[in-house]
């Protein structure tokens, strides 16, 4: 069933609601990809043993 | 007399008899998409199929588009929700997240470039749409052919022939639409920042991240699953490596067949009865409005990123924002070129291409949520 009301004042709403979570959502999975990089050997510990 | 007859007959059984202006148009529409496809070379794997599905179906009397007919059955693909999938498939097996992984910073370029899917939203509701079908028409803003037929077959499955015309069409003609918007929007000297180098990306993180997005794009939005499963799982085939002649098929051959199949059906559905209205019109003109105001608003995004940064982030990569993989960041690195020759912005600018295929999917997620369509 359908949340938002078939109004002008809905579609607004929808808008505002999606661009903003949108946002959100992306810049929580950005959290996520940045932790990827903690799956990578510590570069430096191996030059030192160079 | 007989003879005469037998020939009023054969007359009336050509196309000839049937033929109208609006179909004339069509036709024209369609050897439109092919001169662009062969001799502009815009996306002619998309145009040139899209070309010939429009002429098939508006030729009178074929039948190839009533039920049983050879077209019907291909647009099946769509309707059904086949094709998408699968061309996200092959775009996943084709696809270095690398950028992205390397720069999560610009993944929010992905959402700031889908502002146009919100004013065509708006937009089309003030033009009396109701507002599922309004959600349909701004999805186009996403420039994500796939999803945009997914949300379309979802929401308003009879405004799926206009939506995904309109948006493979502005996807294909993406280095006609953005550079004048991205020249206006950003000064000379801005263009010629040249960004640093990314940092290499492991294999470990590179298989981590498909299911890793998997787990938490589909936990989070689940009404997505069928495009970002197999586009994970597409990408998961590639970045494991021990599938290679795997990812090489479904990246390459399998994906131009698939796309040739899926524009085929798209031009299928323009026929002169179906498509020679207002509506249409008004939703080409709001897909049209949604990918420049889509445009725009990465553009003016990354001019903001580009001022916090003190100037490391040049603000072109915030076109590519708008999913189109991989056009729109080759549209931001020619741009790029132009103002400074020196500057390959192509790998800068995937991030944020690549965050928009994630942004168009949770846009449409969310819309589809919040319609009530799971």
């Amino acid at each position: 069933m359908a949340i938002i009301p078939d109004t002008l004042t809905g579609a607004i709403f929808l808008s505002i609601f999606d661009f903003i979570t949108c946002f959100f959502v992306l810049y929580f999975i950005s959290f996520f990809i940045r932790a990827l990089k903690f799956l990578n050997k510590e570069p430096k510990s191996a030059s030192k043993q160079d | 007399m007989v003879i005469i007859d037998m020939f009023v007959a054969m007359a009336k059984g050509t196309g000839i008899a049937n033929f109208s202006l609006a179909h004339i148009i069509m036709i024209c529409f369609g050897i439109l998409f092919i001169w662009f496809g062969i001799k502009k070379k815009f996306e002619p794997f998309l145009l040139v199929p899209l070309g010939i599905g429009c002429i098939l179906v508006n030729v009178p009397g074929t039948g190839l588009m009533d039920v049983g007919g050879l077209l019907h059955f291909n647009y099946l693909g769509i309707a059904a929700v086949i094709y998408p999938p699968l061309i996200f498939l092959g775009v996943g097996a084709m696809t270095d997240f690398g950028p992205l992984i390397a720069n999560p910073s610009t993944i929010v370029l992905g959402a700031a470039a889908h502002l146009g899917i919100f004013v065509a939203l708006i937009g089309a509701k003030l033009l009396g749409f109701d507002i599922a079908e309004a959600g349909a028409i701004g999805i186009i803003g996403g420039a994500d052919g796939p999803m945009a037929i997914y949300v379309a077959t979802k929401l308003a499955p009879h405004l799926l022939g206009p939506v995904a015309v309109a948006a493979y069409s502005y996807m294909a003609l993406l280095p006609l639409i953005q550079p004048p918007i991205m020249k206006a929007l950003v000064p000379e000297h801005e263009r010629k920042i040249a960004m640093e180098k990314m940092r290499p990306v492991s294999q470990i993180e590179k298989i981590v991240f498909p299911i890793m997005m998997i787990l938490v794009v589909l936990i989070l939005l689940p009404p997505i699953a069928p495009l970002i499963s197999c586009l994970m799982l597409g990408n998961l085939i590639r970045e494991s490596g021990v599938m290679e002649r795997v990812a090489n098929t479904i990246g390459g051959v399998f994906l131009d067949v698939i796309t040739v199949f899926i524009a085929v059906a798209i031009g299928s559905t323009m026929s002169a009865e179906n498509f020679v209205n207002m509506q249409t019109l008004m939703i080409v003109i709001l897909g049209l409005i949604a990918f420049c105001i889509g445009t725009a608003s990465g553009i003016l995004w990354a001019r903001l990123m580009c001022w916090m940064s003190k100037g490391k982030i040049n603000p072109l990569i915030g076109s590519a924002g708008i999913a189109a993989v991989p056009m729109a960041a080759r549209v931001s690195h020619m741009v790029g070129i132009q103002a400074n020759k020196r500057n390959y912005l192509i790998m800068h600018a995937m991030g944020p291409n690549l965050a928009g295929v994630l942004g168009t999917a949770v846009a449409g997620g969310i819309m589809l949520t919040l319609l009530g369509v799971i």
